[in-house]
């Protein structure tokens, strides 16, 4: 598995090696990329759009990043179905998964995909997507581009992965009451909105208006509690009447917490997951870090402080990585979550 | 500790008992447990462990272990390879988790322990549930069969009640054919006269034969009404008022003519219905001829015998008025008129179920109303049949 980074689609098909006929592209969303440029190649691309893409010590708004695959990928064309190469997926025993990150069938893909692949299968990967939040065509094999659509690249090697956010309890628990997939419309019975408002302003000082419920949401998501400890953030991106828009679904009843984010305890969680993704001190030829695009938006500035972190930990092994709409981390001991706003690094 | 305890309890708690259909209920509950708690399979056994699980979810992973006396305990923990295992006996059923690399089996397995008769409680009213959808369905069924069967003795009463007008309509028809048959008989009689006589010309034998042609044209004619009467109404079809009333004359008068009985037969603004037109004709000549057996009673002291049909339009209905003055009907009997087998005919051969099958035909097959009201001298029946303008098809 080797990458590089290009600044076009263009400089990347000048250069390519067609010895190797399998790729993939991982392209910035303001890269000018048009997927009748790959189609009808002497070499079979595939891959999806990001908001961002990080290589080595940087991330890009534009350009792309192609890696030189050895086993061939499968397209999910209708993530809304139940998986049906079943049969390919048990032999698979480490996958890097990109799923549209803003279709509303993540949730039972990713039940079937944890229900079809195999017992030790470990799968990481995110959301493709763009910085609009409106559902595009973002997954792509050399025949189409789609949506509600999900990419399973098998890695030639056992990845070892490592999961972390770094967000902190502000304040709950609170019951999730009445939700609609990603849609939470009641906290403790009252309208969500309402109570998210409240807590929020309090703590930050600043009313919401009209325009401003992103820039000051991002910095507040909300955590699902589970047993094992972990807490499952939810990104609010958006408030419909009193309802809150999240990314990713929110089972009813769910016990949730209001979290807050500080630079250092986020760029510290990155270097956990690093950490947590090199435990078994084996020889690592490539790190793949997926991380939330919000932690930019969050982060601004700072944010290279966090590759840094993780630059530090995996040393001179190369970095590549996308900034996602959701991230997925999972070593088949239970089912696949879907991510917000979390680092997650996969070496292999 | 405290919070991730309650909340996985709470959690679980919240997927128990979710909808009264057992697959989707049990379904809910071993998805969401599995979820919450980090279990990689779940199962549901309906009878034996042993059997073929009745649904199962998650990560297919197999396994062997002793199933021997699982029934006595509130849950059974155990640990094969790197799995641990929590079943949870039940009413008859299990359930079944698998986990890995999960810590705190133990917590786990007592806290699904506790859930064991909230199960059990939501799986008794699911199956409590199913039970009753069957017995309504076969009573659905049941009905079903019941009104089917009331269908088709209806229809067979309707047809036995065409065919017991049969002798009358034989009548009607000799009455119908007396008058024509006798013209045509004196016309053929002067012809051969005139043959006879050698006083045959030509233009006389065109008239005469003209003359028996027009007759048995009415011959005909009256035969195409009655074997219409008797063809059976397959489709509601629109039928004008004054078809109707048509029809009624030339079925009855002449025989009510041969009988002594006036009857007058009124035009009526035209209106159109949607209905089984011989079922009405059968209705109104059921009618007309109860009202003409009372006339014709040895009893009835009428001399000046009348039956008069007419119609009337209101906002929604055409209204068909058979009335008579035959005396009415006695007080205590009128409640039972409509009854099946009631009859005063008895001695007459009658069936008692002329008015019941014609009540019946108007309302069931007409969608109307049958009315009956004595006046002055006799009686009055009135069939409301709704309008097609005023009816939505």
């Amino acid at each position: 598995m080797k990458a590089n980074y290009f600044k076009t689609i263009e400089d990347f098909l000048q250069v390519v090696d067609t010895n190797n006929k399998l790729w993939l592209l991982l392209v910035a969303e303001k890269c000018s990329f048009e997927h009748s440029q790959i189609k009808n190649l002497d070499i079979d691309c595939y891959g999806g759009i990001f908001p961002e893409v990080i290589f080595n010590k940087q991330h890009y708004k534009d350009g792309l990043i192609a890696v030189s695959l050895k086993l061939e990928p499968i397209l999910i064309k209708d993530i809304q179905k139940p998986i049906i190469e079943s049969k390919r997926l048990k032999s698979i025993d480490s996958m890097l998964v990109f799923v549209d990150g803003l279709s509303a069938f993540i949730d039972p893909f990713l039940v079937s995909l944890f229900e079809s692949s195999d017992e030790e299968c470990v799968i990481f990967g995110g959301g493709a997507g763009k910085l609009t939040l409106e559902q595009d065509l973002v997954i792509f094999s050399p025949l189409e581009i789609t949506q509600d659509s999900a990419l399973i690249i098998p890695l030639e090697k056992k990845a070892e992965i490592g999961v972390n956010h770094g967000w902190e309890f502000l304040e709950g628990p609170f019951v999730a009451t009445a939700c609609q997939n990603n849609i939470l419309e009641q906290i403790d019975y009252e309208d969500a909105f309402d109570i998210y408002k409240n807590i929020v302003e309090k703590d930050s000082g600043i009313k919401f208006n009209d325009e401003n419920f992103f820039d000051l949401a991002k910095s507040y998501p909300l955590g699902i509690v589970t047993y094992n400890g972990e807490v499952i953030v939810r990104d609010p991106i958006a408030v419909d009447k009193n309802n809150l828009i999240l990314v990713g679904v929110m089972p009813e009843n769910s016990i949730i917490q209001i979290l807050k984010g500080q630079n250092t305890k986020l760029i510290q969680a990155a270097k956990k997951a690093a950490q947590d993704s090199i435990k078994s001190n084996e020889d690592k030829k490539i790190a793949i870090m997926i991380d939330c695009i919000s932690r930019v938006l969050f982060l601004e500035d700072a944010f290279v402080k966090e590759i840094d972190s993780v630059t530090q930990v995996i040393g001179d092994t190369q970095l590549i990585g996308v900034l996602t709409l959701g991230e997925i981390a999972n070593t088949s001991d239970k089912y696949i979550d879907f991510y917000n706003k979390t680092c997650v690094i996969g070496t292999i | 500790m405290l919070l991730k305890q309650l909340t996985l309890a709470y959690e679980c708690l919240s997927a128990i008992g979710n909808s009264l259909e057992l697959e989707s209920m049990i379904s809910e509950i071993l998805s969401s447990f599995s979820r919450k708690t980090g279990a990689i399979n779940a199962r549901y056994y309906e009878n034996k462990l042993d059997d073929k699980p009745m649904i199962s979810i998650g990560k297919q992973v197999s396994f062997d272990f002793n199933k021997q006396n699982i029934d006595t305990q509130k849950y059974i923990l155990l640990k094969i390879n790197n799995l641990d295992i929590i079943i949870l006996p039940l009413k008859n059923s299990y359930l079944l988790f698998v986990y890995k690399n999960q810590e705190n089996t133990k917590k786990l397995a007592a806290m699904l322990g506790n859930f064991q008769s909230k199960i059990n409680l939501s799986i008794s009213a699911c199956i409590g549930v199913e039970n009753l959808k069957v017995l309504n369905e076969e009573l659905e069924d049941r009905i079903k069969t019941s009104v089917n069967k009331i269908r088709e003795n209806e229809k067979m009463l309707i047809s036995q009640s065409k065919q017991a007008v049969m002798g009358e309509m034989i009548e009607m028809i000799a009455h119908q054919w007396r008058q024509p048959l006798t013209a045509i008989g004196m016309t053929s009689n002067n012809i051969a006269m005139d043959l006879a006589l050698d006083d045959l010309d030509t233009k006389t034998l065109q008239l005469d034969l003209h003359s028996i042609n027009t007759q048995v044209d009415y011959l005909s004619t009256t035969i195409d009404d009655f074997r219409n009467f008797f063809k059976e109404s397959k489709e509601k079809e629109d039928v004008s008022s004054t078809v109707i009333i048509e029809s009624i004359n030339s079925l009855v008068s002449k025989q009510l003519e041969n009988q002594n009985i006036y009857i007058s037969i009124y035009e009526c603004k035209e209106v159109i219905v949607h209905i089984y037109k011989n079922e009405l004709l059968q209705v109104i000549l059921n009618l007309i001829s109860n009202s003409k057996d009372a006339l014709l009673d040895p009893k009835s002291t009428q001399h000046n015998k009348k039956i008069n049909v007419s119609c009337k339009n209101t906002i929604d209905y055409l209204e068909i008025i058979i009335s008579d003055n035959a005396g009415g009907i006695a007080d205590e009997i009128m409640p039972k008129i409509f009854e099946p087998y009631f009859s005063t005919k008895k001695e007459k051969n009658g069936t008692g179920l002329g008015l019941y099958m014609s009540k019946t035909i108007v309302q069931e097959h007409l969608e109307g109303q049958l009315l009956v009201e004595n006046i002055d001298d006799g009686v009055t029946f009135t069939i409301k049949i709704p309008r097609l303008d005023k009816i939505n098809l």
